[in-house]
């Protein structure tokens, strides 16, 4: 394919985009004399460059549509939803002819007559029928459902009578509202200017530039230990250690693409598919400009189109039951992107039926994916992971929409290959959210290092849940076997084990070393739990991934590699292939099926035993987040509320224990922070110590037999636990009231 | 230059295509990989094994930002493994490019086809399907590799058949 060709093709397929925008724009405000002129530059456009490259078939199609598009623009006709869905079939059969060039070369034999005929009757009847609803608005001013014209051979839904446009006066009030919520920049003057201050590149060549810089970075890294004792080199070094960094980010930043590419392709889905299902939906889009690396976007193109498919069918009831059930008949469909530290949230919220949790149990006892009695003892939020499982559907009957099993499995599993996560609320009656957690950039991620066969390997932190130490002397009783399968008692409850060594060298014994320390990572790859037995752990770091050649890919064991700090290279783990290889089965969803079992057990919540200052004080497990070790010079004060900037986030330190006050004066002390999540926002607490997990017993006051809380049985201590909610918000200026409870022995 | 080994830019008398030639040391061979395949020769460098790779991977080398993967001419010819640092030369392939690992790398000679011989029909098939015939120098062969066939991706699908 020649230069021009490509420049073309990629040039229309922005305009076809843009247009695909426009139309549904259009909709809302049918007489934007600003919209109908952007559409009709795009398909004018690809008319007057098809007839230059000799594209016959795309520049008949064009022209047709130009036409129509012409009286539109000319206020000859005013587009109606019947036209749109004519114009939306253009787009539609244009794009058609691009694919099929950009694949062959060459146009294709394909024949658009109807499409084209259909455009004409578009122009005639409407045209004259146009006329006739202008008068009737100017003499009346009242507006009824119109007469479907002859020529219509779309399927008509109770939904599909246009609403605004019917009224002018109402029109020209309402038509400003629906742009700003959303978030829909004025578009013509900001194609103008963005055509001139931005350049495409090629993503090859941004790949390129984002592995120079990582060279970069690793030649800065070795140069600054070679001139660290050179007092002279000091000041140049420390300047090529800023640039370098300032680099990185800017290359960074280059791939980043905002949301608005992958949302911008809804309001299309939604428009046809509420048509297709008679639903009412309208689409709320927030965040757009929420930017996210490139390949990430593509990754959540397919489980965002699918969550949204799935709201409209599921999700959002036809309009008589939601107003039989006292809601707008028309359906809320939000779509919200945000950033959070190093994570983008893609929420997907409708306000439909929610889902059902025992239609959801009874599927899942009648598909075989859990058994009766295991199902009765399930929470609401246990079985709505149940949705998750593979083969999962709970559409009465299968659509072409959704519902064909491979639903909810698939978004996990696509979000979960790009390190994301995937989260899901509904409350019956009331709606239904689903949250996409997805990293900013794939480029770099944060990994451990461990050690096993005198080499070092990568283990993304994603998958990493905890470490365990098992120290030579504990080395010989630590596992226990069933039959050749190694495992290990975690908390009571059996770890299956893969010994890296042995994975990696078949053939070598399962065993732990007496002579020398043994770690366990205990891993959780798509719900597949297990403990990996490595050597040794060196530091965490923030790793560059690099491909690896298909033929060390095809191993299976690998998803990459990286040069680390110490310019050594090292593999990184793939934790899911890793599951598969050693044959450890999706055995999550059992274990808490497991954990809910037992009443009793089912009320014990797993908690952090931490000490500060002398108390113990317990922090539920579920709210930690991370335990950092870090110097007290890193803690900041506003006012005299200490914080610390943590991943590029303020977060509060609540330091009840004294912690920080204990350690002043002396700033390369180390202090240790457990970050919580406390709601939406995260929390710091400062603690000289982190002992142990456990399971808390409730304690019932004496008496009332009531739970008391605020206290928990913590191997069998009466231990106070952390009020999380109680840390004061930044900026709130009220004092925080944690409050350690002292210790008491039962 | 010294050449140890006496091989020399054969008589130029002769008329004939000239092709640039580089010439490697594996074991007693001399070994010759057409220049316009090599982007760059980097000497001494331990390669970081891959545990679980098909026996020609040599290993992962540190390459100008990339990770690059390296065949090691000695396990695809049945030699024995050599300890210490290797040569690597690094040879665009089809599906991106590796490293080839040597014993260590000699000049590069300028040979004619006058001088080129196929491969003899005595040799064994794996030889046979690694290796472009011969150039014979004034007291030594030259033997040509195929660098098309010594990538990784042909190696690979080459041994699941």
């Amino acid at each position: 394919m020649d230069e021009l060709t490509r420049e073309f093709l990629i040039e229309s397929q922005e305009g076809l985009d843009r247009m695909e925008r426009c139309l549904t724009d259009l909709e809302e405000r049918p007489q934007d004399a600003g919209l109908l002129g952007e559409i009709f530059r795009s398909v004018h456009t690809i008319k007057g460059t098809t007839g230059f490259l000799g594209f016959k078939r795309l520049e008949k199609l064009a022209h047709a549509g130009e036409n129509l598009l012409g009286l539109l623009r000319d206020g000859k006709l005013s587009a109606d939803r019947l036209i749109i869905t004519g114009l939306l079939k253009l787009l539609d059969g244009l794009r058609v002819i691009l694919k099929i060039i950009e694949a062959e070369g060459g146009e294709g034999a394909g024949e658009d007559t109807a499409l084209i005929e259909q455009l004409g009757e578009l122009q005639a009847p409407a045209h004259a029928h146009a006329e006739v609803r202008r008068a009737e608005t100017t003499v009346l001013a009242t507006a009824g459902p119109r007469p479907t014209p002859v020529t219509a051979d779309e399927p008509r839904t109770p939904s599909s009578h246009p609403r605004p446009a019917l009224e002018p006066s109402e029109m020209v009030a309402q038509a400003p509202a629906p742009a700003d919520a959303d978030g829909a920049k004025p578009r013509a003057p900001a194609a103008g200017t963005a055509a001139e201050s931005s350049l495409r590149v090629d993503v090859a060549l941004l790949n390129r530039m984002m592995n120079l810089v990582g060279e970069l970075v690793l030649t800065r890294n070795q140069v600054l230990q070679a001139t660290a004792a050179d007092p002279k080199m000091t000041l140049l070094s420390r300047r090529l250690d800023m640039v370098t960094a300032d680099l990185r980010e800017a290359v960074m930043k280059a791939r980043m693409q905002p949301v608005s590419n992958i949302f911008s392709k809804m309001p299309r889905i939604v428009r046809d598919l509420s048509q297709s299902l008679g639903r009412r939906v309208r689409l709320q889009m927030e965040g757009q400009e929420t930017e996210l690396d490139k390949s990430l976007l593509e990754a959540i193109k397919d489980p965002l189109t699918h969550a949204v498919r799935n709201s409209l069918d599921h999700g959002i009831e036809l309009p008589d039951v939601r107003q039989a059930a006292g809601k707008d008949p028309e359906g809320l469909l939000k779509l919200r992107a945000v950033q959070e530290g190093s994570h983008v949230v893609i929420e997907v919220s409708d306000d439909g039926a929610g889902i059902a949790v025992e239609k959801v149990r009874g599927k899942a006892i009648e598909r075989g994916l859990i058994t009766p009695e295991r199902a009765i003892q399930l929470g609401e939020r246990e079985l709505l992971q149940l949705i998750f499982l593979p083969g999962f559907s709970t559409a009465a009957a299968v659509t072409n929409v959704s519902g064909r099993g491979v639903g909810m499995d698939v978004v996990r599993t696509n979000v979960e290959r790009i390190g994301g996560k995937v989260e899901i609320d509904s409350r019956a009656g009331k709606g239904t959210t689903l949250r996409l957690r997805i990293p900013l950039t794939l480029a770099i991620i944060p990994a451990l290092i461990v050690r096993s066969l005198e080499q070092s390997f990568a283990l993304p932190q994603g998958a990493l849940s905890e470490l365990v130490h098992i120290p030579p002397e504990a080395a010989a009783k630590a596992i226990e076997w069933i039959e050749n399968a190694p495992l290990y008692r975690l908390r009571g409850r059996l770890l299956p084990l893969v010994f890296l060594d042995r994975l990696l060298m078949p053939g070598r014994e399962c065993r732990l070393s007496g002579a020398q320390d043994n770690f366990i990572a205990v891993l959780d790859a798509d719900g597949r739990r297990f403990g990996l037995v490595v050597d040794g752990l060196a530091d965490p770091e923030e790793i560059v991934v690099k491909p690896l050649s298909a033929v060390l890919k095809n191993i299976g064991l690998y998803s990459g590699a990286t040069v680390l700090g110490n310019a050594d290279l090292a593999l990184i783990l793939d934790p899911g292939s890793i599951a598969l290889k050693a044959g450890i089965a999706m055995t999550a969803e059992e274990e808490t099926v497991c954990a809910v079992e037992d009443e009793k057990e089912a009320a014990r919540i797993e908690y952090l035993l931490v000490e500060a200052a002398g108390r113990h004080a317990a922090v539920p497990l579920a709210d930690v987040l991370r335990i950092e070790q870090l110097p007290l010079s890193r803690i900041e004060y506003i006012g005299y509320r200490p914080v610390l900037n943590f991943e590029g986030q303020l977060l509060p330190v609540e330091d009840s224990g004294g912690i920080l006050a204990a350690a002043a004066g002396n700033p390369e002390a180390q202090i240790i922070v457990v970050v919580c999540r406390e709601g939406n926002r995260h929390v710091g607490i400062a603690v000289s110590h982190v002992l142990d997990v456990a399971a808390g017993d409730d304690l019932f006051e004496a008496g009332t037999g009531q739970a008391s809380s605020g206290v928990t049985l913590l191997k069998n201590r009466v231990t106070g636990v952390v009020d999380l909610g109680g840390v004061a918000a930044l900026g709130s200026g009220e004092q925080s009231h944690v409050e350690w409870n002292q210790e008491a022995v039962c | 230059m010294l050449n140890p080994s006496g091989t020399e830019l054969s008589s130029g008398k002769k008329a004939g295509a000239l092709v640039e030639v580089c010439s490697v040391r594996l074991g007693q061979t001399l070994f010759g990989v057409p220049i316009r395949h090599i982007l760059e020769i980097v000497g001494s460098a331990r390669p970081q094994p891959v545990p679980l790779a098909p026996v020609y991977v040599g290993g992962l080398v540190h390459y100008r930002g990339d990770v690059l993967t390296t065949v090691s001419l000695r396990q695809l010819l049945d030699l024995p493994p050599k300890d210490g640092a290797q040569a690597i030369l690094v040879i665009e392939g089809a599906g991106g490019n590796f490293g080839l690992l040597v014993d260590s790398v000699s000049e590069v000679l300028t040979v004619s086809s006058v001088d080129f011989e196929p491969n003899p029909s005595i040799l064994g098939e794996r030889q046979r399907a690694l290796l472009a015939g011969a150039y014979k120098l004034k007291d030594t062969l030259l033997v040509m590799l195929d660098t098309e066939r010594l990538d990784p991706l042909r190696l690979g699908a080459s041994q699941a058949a």
